[in-house]
C-alpha cells in the first residue's frame, strides 16, 4: 500500500469527523456534576449511590474524578463566582485551604436538615463543611510476622519493629497527622516539627507511599509487617487470606476527614445542600459503612451486628485525635520541607 | 525486496562490543515493558512479575470498567484530532522555518520548541488560569488545546527535518514550469515530507496519549484520559487491571509505529 494524497486527506478527514463526534456540548446544565475519588470509590459511587440521588432530583448526573491538589487549582483558577460543581467532596487538608475566602455557603440544619443528626466534630470550623465520610486509620499488623502486636503510635519506635514499618509520605495528610502527633507525644507540641521529624528519621529507612491502597500489596506480601492503614483495607485483605489484624491505637486512632461543602455562588446551590443531605442521611451513611467500612457521621445510623467488630460506633470515632487545619497549613510548608531534607 | 525486509537494509556489521552495548540497551528499554505486559497475564490479585499463574481476567476487568474504557476512548479522541491539528499547524510553522534565515530563524526554531522547554506543570498553569479567562476551563476544547500545545514540538521537529531535506531547486524548477504554490505543495513538497509528517502526528498523537500533568490540570468535568483514569484506579486499587491497560495502551503504541513502517516505511521516517 502507499500513501497518496488522496488517500491521506481522505484518512484524516474520516478521523477528524470520527473524533469529532461525542464531544460532549460546553455547557451541561442539565447534568448535575460533583467530585469523587476514582477506583472503587468511583465505582460504587456511580454505580450504587449517584442513581437514587439523580432519581430523587430528576437529572442525569456524573462524577469529576480526581484529587484534592487538582480540584483545589481549578477552583482557584475559576475563582468563587465561577465554580464548576454546586457540591464539592474534599479532604478537610484542602477544605481549609480555601473556606476562608468565600467559596462555600453556610451550612444549617434548615438547608441540610440532616446535619441535626451529625455527630459533634462531623460539624467543620465555619459551619461550610460538615464530614460526610470519616474513615478511621488504624494500625495494621501481619499476625504471622508479628508475635506483640503494638497497642499504639507510640510502639511504633519500639525496637522490634525497626524494618518492618510502612509508612505514609509527607505528602499525604495521614504523614501530616501522625508527624503532628509526634511533635506534640515526643516534643513541645504539635507544631514541633524538629523533634517530629527526628523521630520519623529513627524509624528509617521505611518505604514511603503515597495513598493506602499502595500500602496494601507491601503488606500482603510480607514487604512491611506493620502499618497505619485506612480500615477498610484491613477488611480487604482479610477477604483475601492475608493473615492481618488491627489495633485501635490506644492514644487514639486518626481519621481522614472527607468533608462536603455547597459553593456559595453556585446556581445550583439547593441542588448542592439536597446533595450534602442526601449523603448524610442514614440509608448512605449505613451503605458506606456497609461497603467501606466508612464510620457513620449520622448518629441515628444503627450499625448491623456483623460491624459491631469495627470501631465505627460514634462514641469511639468521637474520640479519634483531630486536628486544626488551619493551624495544619500553617505548618506544614516547614515540615514537609524538612522532612523531605531528612528522610 | 519486500518492504518489510529492506526497511533497516543499509545497515553494516558492527563489532562484537557495540553489538553487546545495543543489546544492553535494548534490554533496558524493553524490561519494564516485558514485566508490566507479563504482569497483566497473572492470576494473582496483584501486579507482580514473574506473574502467577495465565489468566485474562484482567483483560476482562478493564473493558468492564467504565471509568478505565471511556478514558481510553476519551484519550483516543484527544489524540486523533491532536495529531491532525498539530501535524497540519506543523507543517505551516515548518514552512514558514524555512523562509525565514539569518539570526532570527534560530529565535523561530526555539519559539517553536518552548512548550518542550518550560517544565510542563508551568504550562498546565499558566494555560488553566488563561482557559479560565476565556470561559475554556474544564472543557473538552481546553484540554484538546492543551494536548496541541504540548505536542507541537514533536510533530515541527519531524516536519522541520523533513522539511530541511528538499532541495529548494525543486520549488524552482516547479514554480518555472508554471505551477502555482499550492500545487508546488500539493504534488513536489507534500509527497517528498510524507515520512516526517507520518512520524510527526504519529509522535503527536503518542505524546497526547501520555500526557498527564496537563491533563490532569485542564481535563473536561465529568472526562478523564487514560493516563488519569489509571492513576485514579492505582491510587486506590493496586490490581494488575492497570497492567492490562498499560499493555493495550503499548499495542497502540506499536500499531502507529507499525501504521509508519506500512504508510512511509521506517527507514525515511527516520
Amino acid at each position: 500500500m502507499t500513501l497518496s494524497r488522496r488517500n491521506f486527506l481522505r484518512a484524516s478527514a474520516g478521523t477528524a469527523a470520527l473524533a469529532a463526534i461525542g464531544l460532549p456540548a460546553r455547557a451541561q446544565s442539565d447534568t448535575f456534576i460533583v467530585n469523587m475519588f476514582g477506583g472503587r470509590w468511583e465505582n460504587d459511587w456511580r454505580t450504587h449511590i449517584m442513581p437514587q440521588f439523580a432519581a430523587q432530583i430528576g437529572k442525569d448526573f456524573d462524577l469529576d474524578i480526581g484529587l484534592g491538589t487538582a480540584w483545589i487549582s481549578n477552583f482557584r483558577a475559576a475563582g468563587p463566582e465561577n465554580p464548576p460543581f454546586p457540591a464539592v467532596m474534599l479532604n478537610e487538608k484542602y477544605t481549609a485551604q480555601i473556606r476562608n475566602d468565600g467559596y462555600f455557603a453556610e451550612l444549617t440544619t434548615e438547608n441540610v436538615p440532616n446535619m441535626a443528626d451529625v455527630i459533634e466534630p462531623a460539624i467543620l470550623k465555619g459551619n461550610t463543611a460538615v464530614t460526610g465520610m470519616l474513615a478511621p486509620l488504624v494500625i495494621a499488623y501481619r499476625t504471622d510476622l508479628v508475635s506483640e502486636p503494638p497497642k499504639g503510635w507510640a510502639d511504633l519506635w519500639d525496637e522490634r519493629f525497626r524494618g518492618q514499618l510502612g509508612l505514609y509520605k509527607i505528602t499525604n495528610s495521614a504523614a501530616t497527622m501522625m508527624a503532628m502527633w509526634a511533635g506534640e507525644h515526643f516534643g513541645s507540641g504539635r507544631d514541633d516539627v524538629e523533634t517530629a521529624v527526628a523521630k520519623f528519621k529513627e524509624l528509617g529507612p521505611f518505604p514511603q507511599i503515597g495513598y493506602s491502597a499502595q500500602l496494601t500489596p507491601l503488606l500482603s506480601q510480607g514487604q512491611v509487617a506493620v502499618a497505619p492503614i485506612d480500615l477498610g483495607e484491613v477488611k480487604g485483605m482479610q477477604e483475601a487470606g492475608i493473615p492481618i489484624d488491627y489495633v485501635v491505637p490506644e492514644e487514639g486512632m486518626l481519621v481522614f476527614d472527607h468533608s462536603f461543602s455547597v459553593f456559595e455562588h453556585s446556581p445550583d446551590k439547593q441542588l448542592g445542600f439536597d446533595y450534602i443531605n442526601f449523603v448524610l442521611s442514614p440509608e448512605i451513611q449505613l451503605w458506606m459503612a456497609e461497603n467501606w467500612l466508612i464510620a457513620p457521621t449520622n448518629k441515628t445510623v444503627e450499625l448491623p451486628e456483623e460491624l459491631q467488630k469495627w470501631p465505627l460506633q460514634p462514641e469511639i470515632v468521637s474520640q479519634a485525635i483531630r486536628f486544626d487545619w488551619d493551624e495544619t497549613l500553617a505548618i506544614m510548608p516547614g515540615l514537609n520541607d524538612l522532612w523531605e531534607r531528612t528522610i | 525486496m519486500s518492504d518489510a525486509t529492506s526497511t533497516f537494509s543499509y545497515q553494516r556489521p558492527v563489532g562484537l562490543t557495540f553489538g553487546v552495548l545495543i543489546v544492553v540497551l535494548y534490554v533496558f528499554l524493553m524490561a519494564p515493558l516485558v514485566m508490566i505486559i507479563g504482569a497483566s497475564f497473572t492470576e494473582s490479585l496483584m501486579i507482580e512479575f514473574p506473574p502467577k499463574g495465565l489468566s485474562m481476567q484482567w483483560y476482562v476487568e478493564f473493558f468492564n470498567r467504565q471509568d478505565l474504557v471511556d478514558g481510553l476512548l476519551m484519550s483516543l479522541r484527544i489524540g486523533a484530532i491532536t495529531a491532525i491539528v498539530t501535524t497540519a499547524v506543523a507543517v505551516m510553522a515548518a514552512m514558514a522555518g524555512q523562509v525565514i534565515s539569518g539570526r532570527l530563524s534560530g529565535w523561530f526554531q526555539l519559539g517553536m520548541t518552548l512548550p518542550l522547554l518550560v517544565p510542563e506543570l508551568l504550562t498546565a498553569v499558566g494555560l488553566l488560569f488563561f482557559l479560565y479567562k476565556i470561559e475554556l476551563g474544564r472543557t473538552v476544547i481546553g484540554l484538546q488545546m492543551g494536548h496541541i500545545l504540548m505536542s507541537f514540538p514533536y510533530a515541527y521537529v519531524s516536519i522541520a527535518a523533513a522539511l530541511r531535506q528538499v532541495p529548494g531547486s525543486l520549488e524552482e524548477a516547479s514554480a518555472s514550469l508554471g505551477a502555482t504554490g499550492w500545487q508546488t505543495f500539493r504534488l513536489v513538497i507534500l509527497p517528498l515530507i510524507m515520512p516526517g509528517l507520518a512520524m510527526g502526528a504519529i509522535f503527536a498523537f503518542i505524546n497526547s496519549f501520555d500526557l498527564y500533568t496537563i491533563s490532569l490540570l485542564l481535563k473536561p468535568l465529568g472526562g478523564n484520559t487514560l493516563p488519569l483514569a489509571l492513576f485514579d484506579f492505582l491510587t486506590y486499587e493496586f490490581k494488575p487491571t492497570a497492567a492490562a491497560a498499560a499493555t493495550l495502551s503499548i499495542l497502540l503504541s506499536i500499531g502507529g509505529v507499525a501504521l509508519v513502517q506500512k504508510l512511509v516505511g521506517l527507514q525515511r521516517a527516520f
